[in-house]
């Protein structure tokens, strides 16, 4: 027979050597015991609960870039992966731009558009993590604001949209180009919550073309991704001033 | 090969991308990878690994390195992920083990003494007042003061929730040894807490 005097102490590990062993053994194997035990020791809400609060405080803390970076198989800046691309014209494993299916996937989580632009940084025009691909702060609000045919400058270049539209779920979508130093981009975003999800990205190096006549080689995917949206004719001045007004 | 196109589906698990080898234009439809999908699970617990982490480390930079390298193992582990898994307690598994082997390569670091020596960073949450944020920081200083077999059973069991029995069959030691450990944490966090009155005695 074990009394609760003793089970305290093995819990304080004060009890003398054969007892703690003997103890020991009869925990592997009696769940009785276990449960008394537990009652014993469960007698500390309050030491609990101030441990679980200190360190749920962790969970509101943001997270380090490393981190979120470590998580993604690959984080792919497009203008930097072409620059080292045509930096060594001959690169160093052409065999990996075989696996298209990985390389794909590990850009869907860890995509990070615009030249020169950090990663993590809030001016990241394009960010793309586990809420999806979508819009940066700074570009989602020029997009929220600028008018079609328009410009707003950003510290990732220059935002013109090209034009607005419904698609058939009813979504806000936005056709527009970003003309950085050397790099041009292309997308289609549309408006969910506060935030632009992209549908369709392009980015092209070096061009010094008037995106706004949208002739680049993302233009066949936008006008597609646009047909795939079941979106509607083009809006006019008014409509769209309304539409991006009305969250 | 030049990627010159990359579009997102809607369903955000695959994607097109349009391109050109060798002069003649391409296009292929990719879904998402294990990979892919592992870390995007990931990202979504992080934040718990984090805590944990903190627990068992007992400081900020401690922490996120060990954060880091179990979210590298796993993901070089992918394969032993399957849909389903429960991913919590694999990244802890993971962590804890390399917290276990590096303090093993390490010559064991002998724990810290003074409270005041180990203030960490408080947590950025608004709703907190500093008064609480100091005592969280306390807390946290408390636990990181113990010694390494207590503290990892505080971090698994009272910051991660696992039961006596769940911490016993993962760090492969007695039920009662568990219980004995996590009883005499309780005790030293009191006699440390209790006194400067962050903690209701």
């Amino acid at each position: 027979m074990i009394s609760d005097t003793e089970l305290l102490a093995f819990l304080n590990g004060a009890l003398a050597e054969p007892r703690m062993s003997e103890i020991e053994a009869a925990l592997a194997v009696d769940e009785a015991l276990v449960a008394r035990l537990e009652a014993l020791a469960n007698n500390s809400a309050a030491v609990d609960q101030s441990v679980a609060a200190a360190f749920d405080a962790v969970l509101a803390e943001p997270l380090p870039p490393a981190l979120l970076a470590a998580a993604s198989p690959a984080v792919v800046d497009l203008a930097a992966a072409r620059a080292a691309r045509e930096a060594n014209a001959a690169p160093r494993s052409p065999i990996r731009w075989w696996q298209p299916a990985a390389l794909a996937a590990s850009l869907a989580i860890g995509l990070v558009i615009g030249a020169g632009v950090p990663r993590g940084n809030s001016d990241a025009l394009i960010i793309a993590d586990a809420a999806g691909t979508r819009a940066g702060p700074t570009l989602a609000a020029a997009l929220a604001s600028t008018r079609s045919g328009t410009d707003a400058r950003l510290p990732g270049g220059v935002l013109r949209p090209v034009i607005s539209v419904r698609a058939g779920n009813g979504e806000l979508c936005r056709q527009f180009g970003v003309q950085q130093d050397q790099a041009a981009l292309s997308a289609l975003a549309c408006r969910r919550g506060d935030q632009w999800q992209i549908v369709v990205a392009s980015s092209s190096a070096g061009s010094r073309s008037d995106y706004a006549q949208a002739a680049g080689p993302g233009e066949a995917a936008i006008t597609a991704a646009l047909d795939a949206l079941a979106a509607g004719d083009p809006m006019d001045a008014e409509a769209e001033a309304k539409a991006l007004a009305r969250p | 090969m030049t990627i010159v196109h990359i579009g997102a589906a809607r369903d955000e698990q695959s994607l097109y991308c349009t391109g050109e080898y060798f002069g003649r234009q391409i296009v292929w439809i990719a879904t998402m990878n294990n990979a892919a999908a592992l870390g995007r699970d990931i990202i979504a617990h992080l934040p718990r690994l984090r805590r944990f982490c903190r627990a068992l480390t007992g400081t900020v930079h401690d922490a996120d390195d060990l954060a880091q390298a179990a979210v590298e193992k796993a993901m070089r582990n992918v394969e032993k992920y399957a849909e389903g898994t429960n991913l919590d307690r694999w990244l802890i598994t993971i962590a804890h083990n390399h917290w276990r082997d590096s303090r093993r390569s390490l010559a064991n670091r002998t724990p810290h003494s003074n409270v005041d020596d180990l203030f960490d960073m408080p947590g950025e949450d608004g709703n907190r007042t500093q008064e609480q944020l100091d005592s969280d920081a306390r807390v946290r200083a408390a636990v990181a003061a113990l010694p390494a077999e207590q503290r990892q059973l505080v971090a698994l069991v009272l910051v991660e929730g696992l039961t006596y029995r769940e911490a016993a069959e993962m760090l492969n030691i007695p039920i009662g040894t568990v219980m004995s450990r996590v009883a005499r944490a309780r005790a030293a966090l009191v006699g440390q807490l209790a006194p400067a009155g962050v903690m209701p005695s």
